[in-house]
This record gives C-alpha cells, structure tokens and sequence, in this order.
C-alpha cells in the first residue's frame, strides 16, 4: 500500500467505496476532506456553509463511488467538479434567499471566532477580513477558479477539467480574477452585477 | 506570566505581489493563515458517517412545516377555484349566474367554517 501515489491510493479507496466499505470512505476523507472543505468554505464566505458542502460532496461520492470511471477524471477532479457544482448552486439559493428577505446579509456573513489567539492570529484574520468581501465580489467562475488554484493548489489542466472548459479559458478567468482582486483590494470592492461577465469565456471555449 | 504576546513570526504579506506566481502563493496564506480555516478531517468523517448512518438526517434538503404543507394546499385550492369561476363564462354561463354561484360557495363555506 505504502507504494502507491496518492492518486492510485485514491481510486483504490473509491473502489473499496463502490464495494460498501466505509473505511474506505474515511481515508478518502482524510485525503482530500480538509482541502475541499477549506475551498468550499472560502468559495462561500462561511466556514459552516464550508463544512456542510464538504459532508454532501462525500455523501454523494459514497452513493456514486460505483459510477466513477478513473480513465475520465482523477478522484481529487472528481469531487472538486462535485464541490463547485454545489458551491454555485448554494451561492443560487442563498441569492434568491437574500433577495425574498428570508436572509440577511450578515446572517450569511463569517460568524467570528470565538476563540482569541496570539497576535499573528489577529494579523491573519485582518487580512482575510479584507479579502472575503473582495473574493465575494469575484463573478463565480472568476472565483471557482481562482480558489481551485490557490487552495485546492491545482494547475491549469486540473482546474479546466474540474470546471469543465477548457485551459486557455482557465487562465483569463485566473487573469482577470488576480487584476480583479489586485484592484479591489486596493479600491475596495465595487460592487459590481453578480451576472457573469465571463459565463461566455466558459461556454465557448470548449 | 505572561501578560506579552510572542511576536508573530510570519506575518501575511500586507499588500498582494505583482507576480502572478507569487499572487497564488500570498492568496493561499491569506486564506489559510487563519485557524478557522483549518479543516479537521477526522470531524468531517465523523459527521459524514454518522449521516450516512441514519438515513432521516442525510437528506440536506429543509423540511416543510406543517403550517407550510397546508398553506400549499390551500393556495392550490383557490387557485382551482378562481380558475374554475374565470371558466364558467366560457362555458356560456352568465356573469349573473357565475356571482350567484360564488356567493352560494361562499355562503357554504362561511357555514362550514362557523359549524
């Protein structure tokens, strides 16, 4: 077992999954849990919203273990492709929430943590206090993108198979999210239309 | 004691590098430096195996009250009956007829809802 990269010991663990073992689920989880759920909770804002997309991307890819095929996608694509799908959709529902009334904008916001720490640690949540909104302010695929690059650390290649377009239409949207994001967290962010400018990027280039 | 914090030892870039490399690099600190960015892995199975254990709590999906299941049938049943009342004209039944009609259901249901 000890030989096998981590990719090889991934597609054994899914295999073992489609075969019902649960054990299997739990060290898919310990490989790929803490990266995915950090992407989903900074693809939303919100570390709680982050932890419940995490446990629903493992619960579905324990019910679809038996359908991953390895020759298409590497397991770490495949439950990313799994993760932004539900980040969008919960963005989707938290939009029409918002817009009904039936959410606040502070409800959806970072609750603080409780907890003090040393002084570095005030420093670090400073910095991300001004990063968050800039990031939310992103257009989505901008965001998705920039975020499989900077926490989930994929290349170009993985990013454009896990978003589903292509990799030259991988790198304007990381372009235009660093000039974007360089910018705002000079300016602030400006509130820009929600509507994806960039949806035409995506949808053509493939 | 210990009234002084230690001095941070590597603080977040305060302003983000030109080079998009060096970009990535700043952002992924940022968003990880941060201790409730840190995931725990070993938390997330647990709460994962233990919705996979008890089927009622796997469904992600809100429930409806029982208010909310009774207030969809209730705006279904006046939509039936207004679009029942739009169609009696087209059915060549008089205006005078359809208001007579209304006011008898009406009066029906104000007895019902008093009984």
């Amino acid at each position: 077992m000890s030989d096998l990269s981590p990719q090889d010991h991934a597609r054994t663990l899914v295999a073992a999954m489609a075969a019902g073992d649960r054990t299997a689920l739990s060290g898919l989880i310990r490989l790929y849990g803490g990266g995915i759920q950090a992407f989903a909770g900074r693809s939303l804002g919100n570390v709680a919203d982050g932890e419940d997309i995490a446990q629903e991307v493992f619960l579905r890819a324990w019910k679809q273990a038996a359908r991953y095929d390895p020759r298409k996608a590497a397991v770490s694509t495949w439950l990313y492709r799994i993760a932004v799908n539900l980040c969008i959709d919960q963005r989707r529902r938290r939009g029409v929430r918002l817009f009904l009334g039936l959410e606040t904008l502070e409800a959806a916001a970072e609750p603080p943590d409780p907890a003090p720490d040393a002084a570095q640690t005030v420093e670090a949540r400073n910095q991300l206090a001004r990063l968050t909104p800039v990031l939310e302010d992103l257009p989505d695929r901008q965001r998705m993108a920039i975020l499989l690059r900077a926490v989930a650390e994929m290349d170009t290649a993985e990013i454009a198979q896990t978003m589903g377009t292509s990799p030259g239409a991988v790198e304007q949207l990381l372009a235009r999210a660093r000039s974007r994001l360089r910018r705002d967290l000079q300016e602030g962010p400006r509130g820009h239309p929600r509507a994806d400018s960039d949806t035409k990027t995506g949808s053509t280039s493939r | 004691m210990t009234d002084r914090q230690p001095p941070a030892p590597l603080p977040p870039v305060a302003s983000p590098p030109g080079d998009d490399t060096e970009f990535d690099l700043w952002l992924r600190q940022s968003l990880s430096a941060a201790p409730e960015a840190r995931a725990d892995p070993d938390a997330l199975s647990r709460a994962v195996l233990t919705r996979l254990v008890t089927p009622a709590a796997a469904s992600h999906r809100p429930r409806l009250s029982p208010g909310g299941v009774l207030a969809g049938y209730g705006t279904l049943l006046s939509l039936g009956v207004l679009a029942g009342y739009m169609a009696l004209p087209m059915l060549g039944i008089s205006s005078e007829l359809v208001v007579l009609i209304g006011t008898v259901t009406d009066g029906l249901g104000l007895m019902g809802g008093l009984r």
